[in-house]
């Protein structure tokens, strides 16, 4: 129930204070360590909480928590495919690289997917964010472009469709810039 | 606890090598767009089996979400500046290099 009316509409103000401060709190343990000094932290995440509000309102997306382990283990996994490629063509003597500005539409919503997936590709091997349009194009810069850009895009897509249960829509052609 | 020792060894010497390596990236790498690739790739990683390393030898719970926090911190930050950098180049109408355009690019 309470899904379905995430999904409809923004999240409420009041559960997303209370999501945040929990966060914030958190934060504020792990970084002061066993000693907590909570009457310095807590009124600083509660005033940290009522700012972040203030400049980022309640979006209209909910991550699925029982979805997190599933995208860290792929995050992790292409994060070191990402690190060895990269090193792999740095150490080569002949620089083996074939890069291009590929232009790709979009299949995730506008807003918090859309920008998950902009970082993450950012971190996935040979590929980076460089340009997004108001017609839901994002130009990706690829290392080589003899790879499958378009598709490893499209699985990242697919992964974060998954973590934040949205629709993707279907969209036309890769065009090269 | 060798064992663990060696492991721990194994992983900061590793990550450091992904340390040079991205350095040596920015020298190498022809334009700003691959060095944004190799800059944040190879850091991310050197910087996560560092971070994983420390975690072997973190002797409390919160040093090592500390620990984990400072990982998705630097990757948080080194992708959104790479892709600010690399937006800025885009908007200023800089080409990426190409494979064949081998001396006059």
């Amino acid at each position: 129930m309470t899904e379905q009316r995430h999904a409809a509409g923004r999240l409420s103000w009041v559960s997303t204070y209370f999501l945040r401060l929990g966060i914030l709190l958190a934060a504020w343990w792990i970084l002061s360590g066993s000693n907590s000094d909570w009457w310095f932290g807590l009124p600083l995440a509660i005033v940290a909480a009522s700012v972040s509000l203030w400049l980022t309102p309640p979006g209209r997306f909910l991550l699925r928590p029982q979805r997190i382990p599933h995208f860290a283990g792929f995050f992790l996994w292409q994060s070191l495919l990402a690190g060895w490629d990269v090193a792999r063509r740095t150490l080569s003597p002949g620089l083996p690289l074939q890069p291009e500005i590929l232009r790709l539409p979009l299949a995730l919503p506008p807003g918090a997917p859309t920008w998950w997936l902009m970082l993450t590709i950012s971190l996935l091997p040979g590929t980076l964010s460089v340009r997004l349009h108001q017609d839901r194009i994002l130009e990706v810069h690829c290392l080589d472009s003899r790879l499958d850009v378009a598709g490893s895009v499209r699985e990242t897509e697919t992964q974060l469709a998954r973590l934040f249960r949205v629709e993707m829509r279907p969209t036309g052609q890769v065009r090269s810039s | 606890m060798i064992l663990i020792d060696l492991l721990q060894a194994l992983l900061l010497l590793a990550g450091v090598g992904f340390f040079f390596v991205g350095t040596l990236g920015i020298l190498r790498f022809p334009d700003v767009y691959t060095r944004i690739h190799a800059l944040t790739k190879a850091d991310n990683l050197g910087l996560g089996l560092i971070v994983f390393g420390l975690l072997l030898g973190a002797d409390s719970i919160p040093v090592a979400l500390k620990l984990l926090l400072v990982w998705g911190l630097a990757l948080l930050a080194s992708a959104t500046a790479g892709y600010l950098v690399a937006r800025a180049a885009r908007r200023r109408g800089l080409r990426p290099w190409k494979a064949r355009n081998w001396g006059n690019g």
